[in-house]
């Protein structure tokens, strides 16, 4: 269990927008370092054709030679588990789930048996205050120092305590621009003629009020109650000009039963595979960022191949085919070189620093996040 | 009414029969020894946790634990919130919604039922299991293809534009397309009771009912629906039952203004993050359907199941 | 196949069994049709091709939920059709204190919401019985859900059962157990094999119980299922689908015809009982 501790703040002003400290120069100060760091470390061996021997040995105790990994559906590169397998002689399962909500709800009854889970930060956040976490032994994992600065002191996990970031994106607007008339660029979009009644929100209580509280103006992190009323208001009033409040959207999308989605990057540019006509755009009035992170639940029967898991994934040609493969951004700096220049390239996938100052990832608000949930069910069954 | 003869007093058991001198069992204990596995199931895994779900129902909600009991601190106001009038508006939409989709799947299951249970061997089977098929494959698919069908250039769009009776109709995400999601997921669960009922009934019946001069009409209120009202009673409670919680249905072919009671309880457990509020809900719910339920079988003068 | 020439099977019954089954199988037409278009979308039909089918045979994930599915749906129907039936028999043929305190359990079983009697199941496997989840908890899971439809279809159809004919049996020299097998069985069992198919149903196509009471290695096809829509209907799911109706209909077919078969030798009467 984590109340927010004062050494977080100091580390939150890297990412936090409103803070004087924050500019170009730090980001690429970090940035730099961060290579540095990523590619020594990739120097120092993190080839992947390597055998078991070279990793670092995670076992104390004996440990049974099996993993049992839960993670979202097709959302790792068809060779990452057999190559591992093949390497360490650890058998894997692979089970997934769909929803943060329902990961979180079982995984807090315990006794799951899992060894690995992949939740999206606002709900590593929640995981972490229920101690149901446990914390990684970062010696285990070497290629730590592989991952972008912004995720090694992340606001919802400083210091990689509890979490290996898996794959990042942003919290925007998927659209379909031939089907509407104007600009779609920021929040306001909702509110075009064209798109009334053909639009849909996240059925994700922090993401629906970042929509507002971006919209508004205001801190999307706040517990100032007035701003909070405000947003629910906000969205109470969006609620009547969209069709649905949904998380499954991408069907719809692609099929044009609606046309403008509030929705996470990777759907979106999963979904364009499929519907070439789809845009994504990264509203101007800034939006969440969001990274799925790997974690150890408490009670995890093997541990110690969790972490080799983590250092395994952490390798800079597993990283960067993991991220070929499923498209999303990766956290992995040192595995950058070795990523498709369509996706390095791609501005949506990694946005500019001048605009990646304008997506933070949600905060964790500890106890005060009730304030967020009851407000959100007003939404819901208004 | 045939169907009371079973529930008069017992009959004389056949194993009276002298030559097997064997000492009867009393009827209780024969009643209870059948049903001794069901029970003993039922005590630990639905008594149990339904214990488990009041506990919570009375607990503070928490961010670290979901749920914080104690004796001494029982959050009774957890009833109260679910009995506002927000949620209210949702509990009662979703008894329209079970309602409506009840009354659907007798309108579309009765005369399918009545039709299949008039054939005999293999085509009654085939019938029947023609019913299940669909089943067979999994619900979440099949009402994405019904969004498929309902969606603005959808299927029923295209036909009904075929039949000049226009292609704009808005289907998807309406009441009606959550009605229409719901009969189709629960219609097996009207026709097969219904069907096991009618499958009993004497044809000869039917005819002895016309030779003594009755029309249509008497003879279906004289002769086919006793015979039925069983298996018409479980096909009601199958449906309305579990259609009073369902919340995949709004949520895959609902909008914003089709919320039910189910979702609002799964809400509970997941953004809501209010465990006690969710269990409270689970059991107002349930109290309210176990009440109805009860009254409905008084009506139709069925004993407790 | 003799039809009744009862009046009451005009034409318009026909033509409304024809309407109903165009509504049960219309969204199955456009999984099928799906299942055989070419581009990665569930949505626009593009070309004909079956590389879905070779992806899926090769799709060892898949299969493995599939055989999981059977294993838990055939288990469950089994012991919850057996349960269930003895329990409907009790209800139906004995009064007895404290019945209604069982129809009571029947009810809740029927009402309480799924995601209610997971996170309760979950809580019990786990803090009570402390039992590691997997494929018994799963099991044990979907039985206890399933009972409640067997009990309530049996005893629908064994309400109006006639105690006179157990009597006659009786009389003519049969004891209880012959009794039962001989008679009050063949009449339950169009009842019993309409219960067990609701029971398999239900069980072959559960996603939020399995989801809290599955552990690592149990997932079952719909956890699969509802894990892949995540990002949408795919041709690769139409064609999983497609590939389980498949599978149905031959296990149907065979049931069928070894069903045919001993109602040559004389088992007629029950021939719905093949269908369970």
């Amino acid at each position: 269990m984590t109340g927010p501790d004062p050494d977080r703040v100091s580390m939150a002003f890297l990412w936090d927008v409103n803070s004087p400290r924050w500019n170009r120069r730090t980001f690429m100060k970090t940035m730099g370092f961060a290579a540095a760091a990523g590619f020594a470390a990739a120097a120092c061996g993190g080839d992947s054709n390597k055998p078991a021997s070279s990793g670092p040995a995670t076992t104390t105790a004996p440990e049974p030679k099996q993993l049992n990994f839960y993670n979202w559906t097709e959302y790792i590169d068809d060779k990452t588990i057999p190559n591992f397998q093949k390497r360490t002689g650890i058998k894997v399962t692979y089970d997934n789930y769909a929803s943060n909500d329902e990961l979180f709800a079982k995984m807090r009854t315990g006794g799951t048996g899992y060894d690995i889970i992949v939740p999206t930060d606002s709900t590593l956040v929640k995981m972490k205050r229920a101690g149901i976490l446990q914390k990684l032994d970062l010696a285990k994992i070497p290629n730590v120092t592989n991952l972008d600065e912004r995720f090694r002191n992340a606001e919802f996990d400083p210091g990689n305590e509890y979490s290996i970031s898996w794959q990042w994106g942003t919290t925007g607007i998927g659209f379909d621009p031939t089907k509407i008339d104007g600009e779609v660029t920021d929040w306001n979009a909702f509110d075009l003629p064209s798109v009334k009644g053909k639009s849909s929100f996240l059925d994700e209580a922090r993401d629906a009020f970042a929509l507002a509280l971006f919209s508004l103006g205001r801190d999307p992190n706040t517990l100032d109650d007035g701003d909070l009323d405000d947003a629910k208001a906000y969205l109470i009033d969006l609620k009547k000009k969209v069709k649905s409040i949904t998380s499954d959207y991408q069907d719809p999308l692609k099929g044009g039963e609606l046309i403008l989605c509030h929705a996470y990057s990777g759907d979106v540019f999963q979904a364009q595979a499929v519907n070439k006509k789809l845009e994504y755009v990264i509203p101007k009035s800034g939006a969440n960022s969001w990274t799925d992170a790997m974690a150890i639940p408490k009670d995890a029967p093997h541990p110690g191949n969790a972490h080799e898991f983590m250092n395994y994934i952490l390798e800079p040609k597993v990283g960067a085919a993991l991220t070929n493969f499923i498209n999303y951004g990766s956290p992995n700096k040192a595995a950058e070189p070795f990523i498709l220049k369509s996706i390095t390239g791609d501005p949506l996938i990694y946005p500019p620093p001048d605009e990646l100052a304008k997506l933070p990832f949600a905060k964790d608000l500890g106890e005060d996040e009730i304030k967020y949930a009851d407000r959100w069910t007003e939404v819901k069954t208004a | 009414m045939s169907r009371t003869l079973a529930d008069a007093p017992p009959a004389p058991e056949p194993v009276e029969e002298p030559p097997r001198a064997r000492r009867t069992l009393p009827e209780w204990l024969k009643a209870n020894l059948l049903l001794l596995p069901t029970a003993v199931w039922f005590l630990a895994l639905l008594v149990i946790p339904m214990l488990i779900v009041i506990q919570y129902s009375l607990a503070r909600r928490g961010i670290i634990k979901p749920v914080r009991f104690s004796w001494s601190n029982l959050q009774w106001h957890n009833y109260q919130d679910a009995l506002g009038s927000r949620f209210l508006r949702i509990f009662l939409r979703s008894i329209y919604y079970s309602a409506a989709t009840t009354i659907a799947c007798v309108a579309l299951g009765f005369p399918l039922a009545y039709w299949i249970a008039r054939f005999t061997g293999r085509l009654r089977n085939i019938f029947l299991v023609l019913v299940i098929i669909p089943f067979l494959t999994s619900y979440l698919i099949r009402m994405y293809a019904w969004q498929f069908i309902l969606q603005r250039d959808g299927l029923l769009n295209d036909t009904l534009g075929a039949l000049h009776l226009g292609n704009h109709h808005v289907f998807l995400n309406t009441s009606f397309a959550v009605i229409l999601g719901l009969t189709y997921g629960f219609l097996p669960f009207m026709v097969l009771p219904l069907y096991a009922s009618i499958e009993r009934m004497d044809p000869s019946l039917v005819e002895a009912s016309y030779d003594l001069g009755h029309g249509k009409v008497s003879t279906f209120f004289r002769v086919i629906v006793p015979t039925v009202a069983p298996g018409l009673v479980a096909g009601t409670l199958l449906v309305f039952i579990p259609a009073t919680g369902d919340f995949v249905t709004p949520e895959l072919l609902g909008g914003v203004k089709t919320q039910m009671f189910g979702n609002t309880i799964q809400d509970q457990f997941g953004s809501g993050q209010n465990w006690p509020l969710g269990s409270a809900m689970a059991v107002v719910l349930m109290a309210f359907i176990l009440i109805g339920v009860y009254v409905y079988l008084r009506r139709v003068g069925e004993d407790a199941l | 196949m003799s039809r009744s020439k009862s009046a009451l099977r005009p034409r318009y019954l026909k033509l409304h069994a024809l309407l109903v089954y165009a509504f049960l199988f219309a969204p199955i037409i456009v999984l099928v049709v799906f299942s055989f278009n070419e581009a990665r979308s569930g949505t626009t039909f593009t070309k004909f091709s079956t590389k879905w089918y070779d992806d899926l045979i090769h799709n060892e994930d898949a299969l493995r939920a599939f055989r999981t599915t059977l294993k838990v749906a055939i288990v469950a129907t089994l012991v919850a059709t057996l349960l269930g039936t003895l329990a409907a028999f009790a209800l139906t043929r004995f009064q007895f204190r404290g019945r209604s305190a069982y129809s009571t359990l029947v009810f809740i079983s029927l009402v309480i919401p799924e995601v209610v009697l997971g996170i309760a199941l979950l809580a019990f496997f786990v803090q009570f019985a402390h039992m590691k989840l997997g494929l018994r908890t799963v099991i044990l899971s979907h039985i206890t859900f399933c009972i409640a439809f067997v009990v309530v279809v049996v005893k629908a159809r064994l309400s109006s059962f006639d105690n006179r004919l157990v009597e006659a049996a009786a009389d003519l020299g049969a004891t209880p157990v012959q009794s039962f097998l001989r008679v009050v069985l063949p009449l339950a069992a169009p009842g019993i094999a309409a219960g067990a198919m609701l029971a398999f149903m239900i069980s072959l196509d559960d996603v939020v119980i399995t989801f809290f009471t599955a552990g690592p290695g149990a997932n079952t096809l719909p956890l699969y299922i509802f894990g892949q829509l995540r990002v949408g209907v795919s041709p690769r799911i139409n064609a999983l689908s497609s590939f389980v109706l498949a599978f149905s209909l031959i296990a149907l077919g065979i049931g069928a015809a070894f069903s045919a078969r001993a109602a040559k030798r004389g088992r007629g009467g029950i021939d719905a009982t093949a269908l369970g």
